[in-house]
């Protein structure tokens, strides 16, 4: 009899408690898929018949359409950048042990749990003094701040664990330090990468807060467009909107685990 | 019947695959019982299962004749030493101790008293108020077993015990639990996968392989009687060979192995393919080139080990298969490596088991 | 020194030891200077200038006002009912997905983890309609005659609880799962094989074991729920009295950048005092991002 088990009662405690809670955590983006496809003018739930309607509205509306891709360039663009920039610091950090290595580390990372609001109202003031970028250049840079923390910590642990010995090998085998990276580090640290980069991505795809301050009015990013729809009204294309983003996320993670999966299986 | 342990046709699966297929056992009182095999042959998950953690998926357990198959653990009398101790890391050595007294309830005066005496049976004086972390590793596993014992469990189950002790330590560590288990009669299932730890402590060793138990008999019967091929090559050195019984008569049975060797052994009911089993020990050599007659082969020596009181050889027969011989210390000495020997030994030395 | 860049390239030439390391820390070294510390102390400055050129004129307005002191206790008591609702529901989850023998836990965790990556203005947006007047859990409350007629959850500091609540604890199991996977079961199985029941044996050796755990938890958690805003404007209304709508509402509304940077350096300087002690608690490392 595992903890677990249903056979006591704190084991079914257990399990009322994780079904109580997984209803909780889950319940709200299954309520927006499915009022999504309701038929009623207004957001409700339990939904009312079957349309595809407001999928329709939502996809001819340049607002969400354009705050889409002005999010995924944004995205994307703050994904490369904050990549390279964090696993060449993180490399540092692991790699080189100097007075101190621990310390910026910690500071490194530090804007991850401070307040994005106060960064965001920082910033502006920042650009406001000093134009050193115009539009959504200020966006970008404002998302590496919070971005480049995030690689850090992702892949100064999987540099940690990555063997040291297998890099010497390579450049005992004639490999130049450089070419010791390129060919034996970075494919055996690439699903760290992966990871890194991809948190990197949906951070700067779902972030507000700066996104609300320093989004130019012309390019408004997804996040600033649905966050001022949402206030005005209960709009059921909102709902859509919604819904494609939930079901394109909850597909990738699907297709990541299955990939994973399949690769740890082999 | 006295058994305070009984195991009927246990079984353990997960989805097709047996853990535990079918093992029955009964350890009786003051018997100490080895589980011995490999790693993932089902010894750990059936002692899980004696303590409650695991719950079968068939047969029954008993403990003093009550079925505990689906009591949980907390309410079976098991005491448990884990392999890795589990001690609490949060409480003292004294506190660990008192663990299981205060859950059944044992009134404070008591409690203080059993765990004084059982810190004094254990040697941990001294060390009550410390932590685990504080303690060295021999000193660790005294307070796991004595946390198991001072609850007087109706059994103690020991997940190699000795596993995380260094090698000398682990000697002087099993002699002293062997002499508190039979001083206190304390009935107990031992897991390891070290069979000359199961041979030095145990009065009966159960061998499993592949979830089931292979054979359940006393050291000396299991050494000198392994039923099938497996004890007989998990169990002490062996040279096993695959042989065909050609002829029986009341005197014996003879069968053909490998490199024209006629085995003969002692009369038994024995199929027609059988594994013959000799010990490495039993094993006599003498210079020469010709083996007549059966229970003999000639070879050459090729690999020489010397161990000080006893040697070890290696002898490569005609067909290219290889036979191990254990003797005193002056075999090296007597035959150079790439000598000529012949090989003999006693007809009542070999043991057929199923192939 | 381990440098894997030896500091001395192909054709020779001696490079000083210090130079690689620094070269590669230089980009993220200029991205946390000059686009987190410099705006930073920006603000700080902005915040103590009125009036020019160093006044504390706004700090006066905000701790003479009860209005702002009391959306300082409002924000405070907010994270530690989010706090409190996250470990309630928390912890057992993480129990439950550290225990269980079964090779759908990686499966769970991701389902569990899964609103982490959906953008909190949908997540709210979601609560939104659950709360609202003709929403599912006010209509319930109402039916269950919990709540009179006409109540809604939405714009209260209950429905904001709820749904930050729902915001945040994914991050809260994933701390504790990790915590107790580090706790040997077998330290369970041995209080139960003492006698304890499980549930005596998860109060008397997981939680006490998983303390510090359950602490950093709370931390992150308690500082993120403080720091929020997008699940609480949206959910509580624009006019929801907290910090971080206020911090809003003075700067894109009413325009008051020094009164905005106050509140904000203030509230900075709460989330930097809890991440200090949770700096202490738990490796930086260990901080789970988002």
């Amino acid at each position: 009899m595992t903890i677990t088990s249903l056979r006591h009662p704190f084991g079914i405690f257990l399990w009322l408690m994780v079904a109580l809670v997984m209803v909780y955590i889950l319940a709200p983006l299954a309520v927006i898929v499915a009022s999504s496809f309701g038929t009623t003018g207004y957001v409700a739930f339990p939904p009312q018949g079957f349309t595809l309607r407001w999928y329709e509205q939502a996809l001819a509306n340049p607002r969400y359409v354009n705050g889409f891709l002005t999010s995924l360039r944004i995205a994307a663009i703050v994904t490369v950048v904050s990549s390279a920039i964090g696993i060449a610091a993180a490399y540092a950090l692991v790699r080189y042990e100097f007075p101190g290595s621990r310390l910026i580390e910690s500071l490194f990372i530090s804007p991850l749990v401070l307040p994005g609001l106060v960064l965001a109202v920082a910033l502006t003031i920042f650009f406001s003094r000093n134009p050193i970028a115009t539009g959504t250049d200020r966006l970008i840079l404002a998302h590496l701040t919070i971005c480049v923390p995030c690689v850090l910590r992702v892949v100064i642990p999987v540099l940690q664990r990555f063997d040291r010995s297998i890099e010497e090998a390579a450049q005992n085998l004639g490999a130049s330090p450089v070419k010791a990276f390129f060919l034996v580090t970075l494919p055996v640290i690439r699903p760290g990468i992966f990871a890194a980069a991809a948190l990197a991505f949906v951070m700067s795809f779902d972030e507000v807060e700066m996104s609300v301050f320093l989004a130019s009015p012309r390019e408004q990013p997804l996040t600033v467009a649905l966050y001022s729809a949402v206030q005005l009204a209960f709009d059921p294309t909102l709902a859509a909107v919604s819904s494609i983003l939930i079901m394109i996320t909850f597909a990738i993670m699907v297709v990541h685990q299955v990939v994973s999966r399949i690769r740890s299986a082999r | 019947m006295n058994a305070e342990v009984e195991l009927r046709t246990v079984s353990k699966a997960y989805g097709d695959a047996y853990a535990v297929d079918r093992v029955s056992l009964e350890v009786a009182r003051g018997e100490l019982v080895a589980l011995l095999g490999p790693s993932g042959c089902g010894k750990t998950t059936t002692l899980r299962m004696v303590a409650g953690f695991v719950e079968p998926t068939g047969g029954a357990i008993l403990l003093r004749g009550q079925d505990v198959t689906r009591v949980p653990p907390h309410r079976r009398d098991t005491g448990m030493v884990f392999q890795s101790y589990a001690l609490f890391p949060h409480l003292t050595v004294a506190e660990n101790i008192a663990f299981g007294l205060k859950r059944r309830g044992v009134a404070r005066t008591e409690i203080r008293s059993r765990v004084a005496t059982m810190i004094g049976l254990m040697r941990l004086s001294g060390l009550e108020q410390r932590l685990p972390r504080q303690l060295s590793g021999g000193q660790q596993q005294r307070v796991a077993v004595g946390r198991a014992l001072v609850i007087n469990p109706a059994v103690i189950l020991l997940d190699e015990p000795f596993s995380n002790l260094d090698a000398q330590l682990r000697e002087s560590t099993r002699e002293e639990l062997r002499r508190l288990q039979q001083e206190l009669r304390l009935t107990a299932m031992f897991v390891t996968h070290d069979q000359a730890e199961a041979m030095a402590i145990a009065d009966r060793i159960a061998v499993m392989n592949k979830g089931r138990i292979e054979q359940i008999d006393t050291p000396a019967a299991v050494y000198h009687h392994p039923r099938t091929r497996f004890v007989a090559g998990f169990i002490g050195r062996a040279n096993i060979f695959d042989a065909e019984v050609i002829a029986r008569d009341p005197a014996g049975v003879a069968a053909r192995g490998p490199a024209g060797i006629t085995f003969v052994l002692p009369q038994g009911d024995h199929p027609g393919r059988i594994a013959v089993v000799l010990r490495p020990e039993a094993i006599r050599l003498a210079a020469g080139t010709d083996a007549h007659g059966p229970n003999t082969v000639a070879g050459v020596v090729d690999v020489v080990a010397f161990y000080g009181a006893t040697a070890q050889l290696g002898v490569k027969l005609a067909d290219g298969s290889r036979l191990l011989v254990e003797g005193s210390g002056d075999l090296p000495q007597r035959f150079a490596p790439g000598s000529a020997v012949v090989a003999s030994w006693a007809a009542s030395a070999l043991v057929a088991s199923a192939a | 020194m381990g440098g894997a860049l030896e500091p001395r390239d192909r054709r020779g030439l001696i490079l000083p030891k210090w130079l690689p390391p620094a070269l590669l820390l230089l980009p993220a070294a200029l991205v946390f200077g000059g686009l987190f510390v410099w705006p930073q102390l920006g603000l700080f400055a902005t915040s103590v200038a009125s009036p020019p050129p160093i006044g504390f004129a706004t700090y006066q307005r905000f701790l003479g006002d009860s209005f702002y002191v009391a959306v300082l206790v409002r924000t405070l008591s907010l994270g530690a009912c989010v706090t409190l609702v996250c470990l309630i529901c928390g912890f057992p989850l993480a129990f439950f997905l550290a225990r269980l023998e079964s090779r759908w836990v990686p499966f769970l965790i991701m389902i569990v983890s899964f609103p982490l990556w959906v953008s909190a203005v949908v997540r709210s947006f979601a609560w939104m309609v659950l709360l609202l007047r003709n929403g599912l859990v006010s209509i319930w409350l109402r039916d269950a005659g919990l709540a009179p007629a006409g109540f809604q959850l939405m714009y209260s500091f209950a429905g904001i609880v709820i749904a930050l609540a729902q915001v945040l604890l994914p991050l809260m199991v994933i701390t504790l799962y990790a915590v107790i996977k580090g706790i040997d079961r077998d330290l369970e199985n041995a209080a139960m094989n003492l006698g304890a029941s499980p549930g005596r044996a998860v109060c008397l050796v997981t939680l006490r074991l998983a303390r510090g755990g359950i602490f950093a938890g709370s931390l992150l958690v308690f500082s993120l729920s403080i720091s929020a805003f997008a699940t609480p404007s949206l959910v509580g209304g624009a006019t929801a009295q907290l910090m971080a709508v206020a911090i809003y509402e003075q700067t894109l509304e009413i325009n008051d950048w020094p009164f905005a940077a106050t509140i904000s350096a203030i509230l900075l300087a709460i989330a930097l005092s809890v991440a200090l002690v949770y700096g202490r608690l738990i490796d930086g490392r260990n901080v789970p991002v988002r």
